[in-house]
């Protein structure tokens, strides 16, 4: 059995597992829609347990839940900022469910959606491709970096052992970034940090707007096509008439040739 | 950049092994310690304390080359760890470090780097920056620098060999 099937068959089958499995589970049926304080406290109890006793497999087990309680509990949480017309924080909350989903990956990943981490990955994707957001700052920094877990100083002669993205004791090792000198800032369309948007203030929501009307909880199915169509005030417009944008030309040689289309998107509930 | 455009260029260099190796440190005994590589990674640039800039992805290529090269390979980082520092960079892109490699080893290393980006990233889909200086030992030393998507790199890179 190999480190993933041996977390996935304790996941599954601990019985000291059983409280907190059945809380991931029932997602779609909390109240308030985030975990109760019970999940983490849970936790936390059989995560000491396991470092006490050098149990690696059961503290990479108990982070595993606590990944999944906050994917859960993000994702809800982004849809309550949607509703409140708060999207850019919604935006960002959906960054990170995508960046603990990644980490969680690397140990875990679940068969049926039993824990709705399926579910909220395909959804939180759907979501950020609706935003209006095209530009991103991206900073440049240098620094030195130490691992999280010896505090040694990460050279690549000089290896602790400890790989990036590994569990131990319950916790991922990471880098640690120190003598941070900044050196320049780019703007660019593909960001690593989501978060870094520009002017986020002067975007139309319109679209997530929509959604977030039509669907009452944010564990409800939706999908859509996106397409181009033309610009509403050139459908109706002959080819010979006056180009509806003011400059006196036959739209035949003014904005039909510009192909002012929009995006256009058929949503399915 | 478009995620399916490619930057391919390829041009005559002046740097090669000694050169590299002349501005990292002035160590002498560290400095002919590296002259026993066939396969250098040499810095981007000095910081204003005097560090060696590398990008984010060095440790770990260092690590992935040093376990998979085979024996002919002599690989090493021309700076002390001691003056070692990263240039993080948050767009989605891979930025590799530049790397002189002896044109006889050059084979092995892009094959390598290949595997790396598909091991380590578990994916092809992403933007790679690589910068490659050729030494050729009966010729001119060639800078080839490749900025596209990754699972072109292979193909495009080893047009190289073919003249």
């Amino acid at each position: 059995m190999n480190n993933k099937e041996a977390v996935d068959f304790q996941i599954h089958n601990n019985s000291s597992f059983a409280h907190v499995r059945k809380l991931a589970t029932d997602y779609k049926n909390r109240n308030d829609g985030i975990l109760q304080k019970e999940y983490w406290d849970n936790l936390l109890s059989i995560k000491k347990r396991a470092v006490l006793e050098s149990d690696q497999l059961i503290a990479k087990v108990t982070w595993c839940f606590e990944e999944i309680g906050k994917i859960q509990d993000k994702y809800v949480e982004s849809f309550i900022h949607f509703s409140n017309d708060e999207f850019y924080e919604g935006w960002c909350l959906l960054e990170i469910c995508e960046n603990i989903t990644r980490s969680l990956d690397m140990h875990y990943q679940e068969k049926n959606n039993e824990f709705g981490i399926e579910f909220i990955r395909i959804n939180t994707k759907k979501f950020q491709s609706l935003f209006p957001y095209k530009l991103f700052i991206s900073p440049g920094f240098l620094m030195k970096t130490r691992c999280s877990v010896c505090n040694k100083l990460i050279t690549p002669r000089n290896y602790c052992g400890h790989e990036n993205g590994e569990i131990y004791d319950g916790e991922m090792c990471h880098g640690i970034a120190e003598d941070i000198e900044p050196l320049e800032v780019s703007i660019v369309e593909n960001p690593v940090q989501k978060y870094s948007v520009i002017d986020k203030d002067s975007y139309d929501y319109g679209v997530i707007k929509y959604i977030i009307k039509k669907i009452s909880s944010p564990w409800d199915a939706w999908d859509y096509k996106k397409s181009k169509k033309l610009v509403p005030k050139y459908t109706k417009v002959g080819r010979n008439e006056l180009c509806p944008c003011g400059s006196e030309i036959k739209f035949k040689k003014c904005c039909l040739r510009k192909k002012q289309e929009i995006d256009h998107f058929d949503f399915t509930f | 950049m478009s995620t399916n455009e490619i930057k391919f260029q390829e041009e005559i260099s002046n740097i090669d092994f000694d050169s590299a190796i002349d501005t990292c440190s002035s160590d002498p005994e560290f400095k002919k310690k590296l002259l026993m590589a066939n396969v250098l990674i040499i810095p981007d640039g000095k910081s204003s304390k005097n560090n060696n800039i590398f990008p984010v992805t060095t440790t770990e290529l260092y690590r992935y080359l040093q376990k998979k090269s085979p024996s002919q390979v002599k690989l090493d980082i021309a700076t002390k760890d001691e003056d070692y520092v990263e240039l993080a960079q948050h767009s989605d892109l891979l930025n590799l470090p530049t790397i002189i490699v002896s044109g006889v080893i050059l084979p092995i290393i892009i094959g390598l780097i290949t595997n790396y980006i598909y091991d380590e990233l578990k994916s092809d889909d992403v933007i790679v920056k690589s910068k490659i200086i050729i030494i050729n030992e009966s010729g001119d030393n060639i800078l080839i620098e490749y900025n596209g998507p990754a699972n072109e790199y292979e193909s495009t890179i080893s047009k190289i060999f073919k003249k």
